[in-house]
């Protein structure tokens, strides 16, 4: 499964979507998945605990970035590359 | 000794800390060392001329210099103007109304005000001045020490100067209930221009118990970092914590069915393992939320409070009902009027009226010197338990004469789990009808709405609802800070999905 993949299937479990829905790397987080702020944070914690990311890794900057799906993906991708 | 006056004429508990935690870094300062800190920027900030009563702005995010410059003024008697990062002071008419001596922020768009300060320039003031305050003010009863603000309905901000011995009292009543002492660590998360918030760091210094403070965006790392006893959060925040357990305890149960033990010690790892209690209020919590956390050992008692009174009541240990938000305070008294409105008389007022308004008639809901108002309808049961029911503002009167609470129809939709948020219509309408927010998209509202419909009597039953995405709860033009819906401005943003409602065929 690559980080895309992985990532999906975090989303969809934090907001409770079924196995069958897409999540595209496109897809706006608020807009198009309404992820809002306390959402967010879950999702990111939970993808450190998933690729073993340092919890602390992520800045307020970092955070307060990311608009789409891939925003995620290329923040996992640097941190689990780092 | 006053909680407030405490601070500076008293000397701070030894085992007191304060922390503060972000991009994984702990700072932990000695609750003697941080009032000596204050005392400093106290005697910095009057070398700038900032006197008694002056109001000092402070519009940052969570972060060691917020808490100094919080101390500082109460050391000095000037009025910390707690600023929330929604509100606009470029908006003509908001800065003039606040009036202030200066502005401590993080915000870089307020860089050409006058009064602009740079938030972090604040150590940089503590270093250049190594002399304390030499006289600490001692706060009268009803000597302001804080400016905080509320949503109005107009989306502006109304602002309340809350009296130091308001202050003392909400404490004290809190300490009556859930006795803190040296073992306990509570995190705060939520912004410190929440008052209450701050109320924690007071406590710490007179009680002996660790604070943290992060912002948001930290929290569950902060929470694995400091393994905290006591966590104070919206019920949205209850929410988000029941979904990363749910989710850490599917994986621990690696495809079998999830149990108890695997929601205990997600529950656990999550949140570090040493949480004695969960406090929340400000918005209606579910009782499935509740449960979920008593069914972990982690109780989650809700309560009921207001800007204009502070805690109101509180469900506690050894006196906590489902469904209620606890006893009333003893400082408190509650009665209701004709329409089965709560009205709240208080010892400590935190103030009896605002010092700045955004409309009309925003003082009416203060009574007198000590009694509010609070636009809420509930009853009490025999034993003393409050229960909210709606909003008398909020009451629909539909064409036939039928009066409707909102909240009769909302709460039963609210609590099904695939309804994030919803809103009921039907004031000088012939039906009542409903916009919803699902959590997700392949929720079947249609089941829910029957589903609700069925446990509601034929009067109360909703002939239309229209689906709806992307809520921004952040947003306090449609929510107040404590998450209630404005409703006006629901019915204003949202008019066209509303009146399709009526303007299809019921079915």
């Amino acid at each position: 499964m690559n980080t895309h993949d992985q990532i999906a299937s975090i989303l969809k479990a934090a907001l409770d979507l079924s196995a069958s829905s897409r999540i595209e790397p496109q897809q706006r987080l608020k807009e198009d998945l309404a992820i809002n702020s306390l959402k967010l944070v879950t999702v990111l914690t939970e993808l450190c605990d998933v690729f073993g990311i340092d919890v602390g890794s992520f800045s307020v900057t970092d955070i307060r970035a990311l608009e789409h799906v891939s925003d995620l993906t290329s923040l996992v991708e640097r941190e689990t590359h780092a | 000794m006053s909680y407030i006056n405490g601070v500076f004429n008293g000397e701070a508990h030894p085992s007191s800390s304060i922390s503060f935690f972000e991009g994984g870094v702990l700072q932990r300062f000695t609750g003697a060392a941080l009032v000596a800190h204050g005392r400093r920027l106290a005697r910095a900030l009057e070398l700038q001329g900032i006197r008694a009563g002056d109001r000092v702005g402070i519009l940052s995010r969570n972060r060691h210099e917020w808490v100094l410059l919080d101390l500082a003024c109460i050391a000095l008697g000037a009025v910390a103007a707690s600023l929330d990062s929604k509100m606009d002071l470029l908006e003509p008419g908001v800065l003039a109304s606040l009036d202030l001596a200066c502005l401590f922020t993080d915000d870089e768009r307020y860089m050409a005000l006058a009064i602009y300060r740079p938030i972090g320039a604040v150590a940089q003031l503590i270093e250049q001045c190594q002399e304390p305050l030499a006289h600490p003010v001692r706060h009268g009863p009803r000597q302001a020490v804080c400016l905080k603000f509320t949503s109005g309905s107009t989306g502006r901000p109304k602002g309340l100067l809350a009296a130091a011995e308001s202050i003392d009292s909400s404490l004290e009543q809190v300490e009556k209930l859930f006795h803190h002492d040296t073992r306990d660590h509570i995190l705060v998360f939520m912004p410190l221009s929440l008052l209450q918030q701050r109320y924690w760091v007071y406590s710490s210094l007179r009680l002996g118990h660790a604070t943290t403070i992060t912002p948001y965006e930290s929290v569950f790392p902060a929470m694995a970092a400091v393994c905290p006893t006591v966590l104070m959060g919206v019920p949205g925040f209850f929410h988000e914590l029941e979904s990363l357990v749910r989710m850490r305890a599917r994986r621990l149960a690696a495809g079998a069915p999830v149990e108890g033990q695997h929601l205990r010690s997600a529950m656990d790892a999550v949140s570090g393992g040493a949480v004695r209690y969960l406090w929340t209020g400000s918005a209606p919590c579910p009782v499935r939320l509740i449960e979920f956390f008593g069914q972990l050992g982690t109780p989650l008692y809700n309560g009921y409070g207001l800007n204009e009174t502070c805690i109101i009541s509180k469900n506690a240990p050894g006196a906590d009902r489902l469904g209620s938000v606890g006893k009333v305070l003893s400082s408190k008294t509650v009665s209701f009027d004709a329409r089965g409105q709560i009205l709240v008389r208080s010892e400590a007022p935190i103030a009896c009226r605002y010092e700045i308004t955004s409309a009309p008639g925003d003082n009416d809901l203060f009574i007198g010197e000590d009694v509010v108002a609070t636009g809420d309808t509930g009853h009490m049961d025999e034993d003393g338990y409050l229960y909210i029911t709606g909003r008398i503002k909020d009451l629909l009167v539909m064409q036939n004469g039928q009066s409707i609470q909102p909240g009769d129809v909302e709460r039963p939709l609210l609590t099904h789990e695939g309804v994030d948020f919803a809103l009921v219509c039907g004031d000088d309408r012939p039906h009542l009808s409903a916009l919803i927010w699902p959590k997700s998209a392949d929720v079947d509202i249609d089941a829910v709405v029957a589903e609700v419909n069925h446990t509601l009597p034929q009067h109360m039953r909703l002939l239309r609802y229209q689906v709806m995405h992307d809520l921004d709860r952040s947003d306090r033009q449609l929510f107040t800070s404590q998450m209630k819906p404005i409703r006006p401005t629901f019915h204003e943003r949202f008019a066209q999905p509303i009146e399709l409602m009526y303007t299809r065929r019921p079915v």
